[in-house]
């Protein structure tokens, strides 16, 4: 049934969670938020994890419904052949765009940052390359190389909240509620986009071999993004103040800043190093997710002959959805988030609303 | 090895053939993606240490001070030091453009080598530039990616262009002297990142360390000198409006709790001589009240010193004596406070030391409501000054030292 033999066990998913939600939104998320919460920005990502919690609920709450299959396979099932192919090539859609959206950011942050006379393609394709190897290993490769890189991750990012400590104003946590609480709900929407993206457990719930502790790893898992947001969002907060909303990238600035006993300092490429680990993971889960859903919604029986064509047509895309870096701004702005909100959240709860309704009928009829 | 190679591919497979190809393919390309081929290597650098930014007429001039690589090698030789420093390890370009970038443009164009400003540690900014307007500046260094947001920033009231050219005989280069002065916290610390956050800020306003430059010894090339700290210079908006230099500078370090490194003299009433006292810690707390409407600000300043110096007769060790001279400093200090104060309310009508900040961050309803008004609010505030004096040390000695005749009583 599944197109892909391998399994891992319900501790690889939630360490492959961490960096799929987290790569990009330690970057650009502290600014996005404090660009509609002020202030109070450090808060929204706690209102923006009940979004997270849903959509867990959601791809376990389908999951037990209808046991071992992912999501498009399951939505066959719960609103019949032909609605349930059209709501599987929604998503055959979508996610190229998202995948695409998803390198070219990559890319415009290597290519403004790091290798400024890199072609973007390069920058790019290479790390499509080395993804998309990656997927056509299979969930287990993905889920091992989550399981070391996350590590690094942890163990980058820790030094250099660590390295910044010297800096930070803890003063500027106040004023709280500058605005009243409305603020900070509404700076809540570009992180709950990100915590959207936990959908992918009800595409990849089918290969996790065990799933006793399911929920409580989930929820573990959970709580470590939404902490990892919290805390960086207050360190951008401490250091760049008000600030940190008229920057790209503040974490990345936040690095920058770094100078102890004058010999200590450059070491931006600490944050670059996490944000190419991250982005890895990240990529390759969308892109796995991406060839089996193709591959089921195709009927086919195996994945992998599909992997590298669909790499490419990601790479293409990440050319096709935004033009510059303003377009990418647009993209990650309120609408565009509330156009992944619509895929990684309206629709599993559609989805789920009719299996329940659907298990209702059959119960009352029977 | 090539032979075994050989002799084993004829019993592979196919597919594994193929591996192997894949493989000494892989290897080989090792060799052209070594990152040779678009290199910039170190001697193709011009790196840059520090930036100056002067005005002539409406144009601004910029300045780069470079390091040169070669010089700075020889001196670790050691015997011809003095040559070294004469012949100096920087040098400095300048480039004229209608804008700050514009004229980073034209610099290029005046070096051999690749411009790399991500060294720059040092900005000096004169104030003739920063009177017409630090926006462009601050935008262009917060933008331009290359530029350092930890670079400490300067103020001159000379060219900042004659600043760099300096040599200085102690440090590889003025932009040394000018950032471990910026170290030794003897003005304010004022990085990029800090100088844009103070004045996008409710307080609208900055205070920077202004450089001179120290006439050099007699006989010694002009260039032969170093920079050294005189007086603050003070930002309303992004505009400079005023040098202020002691003792009114101290009253204003002392406001924005960056007062280190002073010792100062205080005369006691009624008795020859004074007693000279170095600070040990200084720090000031603002706290913002409003009663009944009324907006005010307690500023607390706990200040602790040792005695270094003491003219008069009399033992400091005397705790009635001792309590005199905290009283004195006390009342000395507190004259500093209220001249920097009326300075900062009366005259300039610019929140320096952020009393807008801590009303935002205590009262943020009222404040926002009176936000408009804070220009006139500021200007009649009511603001109580209260410092506290300790004297924790009276320095080696007890008596008085050198007061003829004293130890035979």
């Amino acid at each position: 049934m599944l197109t892909d033999k391998g399994r891992i066990s319900e501790v690889q998913l939630a360490i492959l969670l961490l960096p799929t939600i987290l790569a990009t939104s330690i970057l650009s998320a502290p600014s996005m938020t404090m660009h509609y919460a002020g202030h109070d920005m450090w808060l929204s990502p706690l209102w923006g994890s009940t979004i997270g919690l849903v959509v867990i609920g959601i791809s376990l709450g389908i999951h037990r419904l209808y046991p071992n299959k992912t999501i498009i396979q399951s939505s066959l099932q719960i609103l019949g052949w032909f609605p349930g192919k059209l709501f599987g090539l929604a998503y055959l859609f979508y996610l190229p765009h998202l995948t695409g959206l998803i390198i070219r950011e990559y890319g415009e942050f290597i290519a403004n940052n790091v290798l400024p006379r890199t072609p973007l393609f390069v920058v790019m394709g290479t790390m499509v390359i080395v993804c998309a190897l990656n997927v056509r290993l299979g969930i287990e490769v993905v889920g091992r190389t989550s399981q070391i890189f996350v590590s690094i991750i942890v163990a980058l990012l820790l030094l250099t909240f660590l390295l910044l400590i010297k800096e930070l104003k803890p003063q500027e946590f106040l004023p709280l509620f500058e605005d009243g609480p409305l603020p900070s709900i509404l700076g809540s929407i570009p992180p709950a986009a990100w915590f959207s993206e936990y959908i992918v457990i009800a595409f990849l719930l089918p290969y996790v071999n065990r799933k006793r502790k399911i929920g409580k790893v989930m929820i573990g898992s959970l709580l470590f993004t939404t902490i990892t947001m919290i805390v960086t969002n207050l360190v951008c907060l401490f250091l760049i103040g008000d600030l940190t909303d008229s920057f790209a990238f503040p974490m990345l600035i936040a690095a920058r800043y770094i100078t102890i006993a004058d010999f200590l300092q450059h070491i931006e490429a600490v944050i670059v190093a996490v944000w190419i680990f991250g982005i890895f993971v990240k990529i390759s889960v969308f892109l796995y997710i991406f060839s089996t859903t193709t591959a089921e919604w195709f009927g086919l029986n195996d994945y992998k002959p599909v992997v590298a064509p669909l790499s490419f047509l990601c790479l293409a895309y990440s050319y096709w959805v935004v033009s510059g870096h303003p377009d990418i701004a647009k993209l990650l702005s309120v609408s565009g988030n509330l156009y992944t909100l619509m895929f990684l959240f309206g629709f599993p709860v559609l989805l789920y609303g009719c299996a329940l309704m659907r298990k209702l009928l059959k119960g009352g009829g029977g | 090895m090539t032979k075994r190679i050989g002799s084993e591919s004829k019993t592979v497979p196919a597919k594994l053939r193929w591996k192997r190809t894949l493989q000494a393919l892989t290897l080989i390309s090792f060799l052209v993606l070594a990152g040779c081929w678009d290199r910039i290597e170190v001697n193709d650098l011009a790196i840059i240490l520090a930036t100056g930014v002067d005005t002539r007429g409406d144009q601004v001039e910029m300045t780069a001070q470079i390091f040169i690589p070669r010089k700075s090698g020889g001196g670790m030789g050691g015997s011809s030091s003095g040559e070294t420093s004469s012949s100096g390890v920087t040098m400095i370009r300048t480039a004229v453009g209608s804008n700050v970038a514009e004229a980073m443009n034209r610099l290029q164009r005046k070096v051999s080598r690749n411009v790399f400003w991500g060294h720059c540690e040092v900005i000096v900014i004169s104030e003739q530039a920063s009177k017409q307007g630090l926006h462009q500046y601050l935008d262009f260094f917060l933008r331009f990616t290359q530029i350092r947001e930890h670079a400490y920033v300067f103020s001159t009231d000379k060219k900042a262009r004659d600043i760099l050219a300096l040599l200085p005989p102690l440090e590889r280069s003025s932009a040394e002297s000018l950032r471990e002065m910026g170290n030794l916290k003897l003005g304010t610390h004022v990085t990029v990142l800090n100088l844009a956050q103070s004045i996008e800020g409710p307080s609208r306003s900055a205070v920077l360390s202004r450089m001179l430059i120290l006439a050099p010894t007699s006989g010694q090339s002009k260039f032969i000198s170093d920079p050294y700290v005189k007086g603050l210079s003070l930002i309303k908006g992004d505009h400079y409006v005023k040098t202020v230099t002691e003792p009114m500078s101290v009253g204003v370090l002392m406001l924005l709790n960056q007062l280190n490194n002073i010792i100062m003299p205080i005369d006691l009433d009624g008795n020859e001589g004074a007693v000279s006292i170095r600070l040990i810690s200084m720090r000031t707390t603002l706290t913002p009240r409003i009663a009944n409407n009324e907006w005010s600000m307690m500023i607390k300043v706990d200040a602790k010193g040792e005695v270094v110096l003491n003219t008069t007769t009399r033992s400091i060790t005397d705790p009635h004596k001792n309590t005199m001279v905290e009283e004195q400093w006390k009342k000395k200090l507190t004259e500093l406070a209220e001249n920097a104060l009326k300075l900062s309310q009366k005259q300039l009508k610019t929140d320096f030391f952020g009393f807008s900040i801590q009303f935002r961050r205590h009262y943020p309803r009222k404040w926002k409501s009176q936000k408009e008004n804070w220009d006139a609010t500021f200007e009649n505030m009511k603001v109580d000054v209260r410092v506290d004096t300790l004297i924790t040390s009276t320095g080696k000695s007890t008596d008085p030292q050198g007061v003829p005749g004293q130890s035979v009583h």
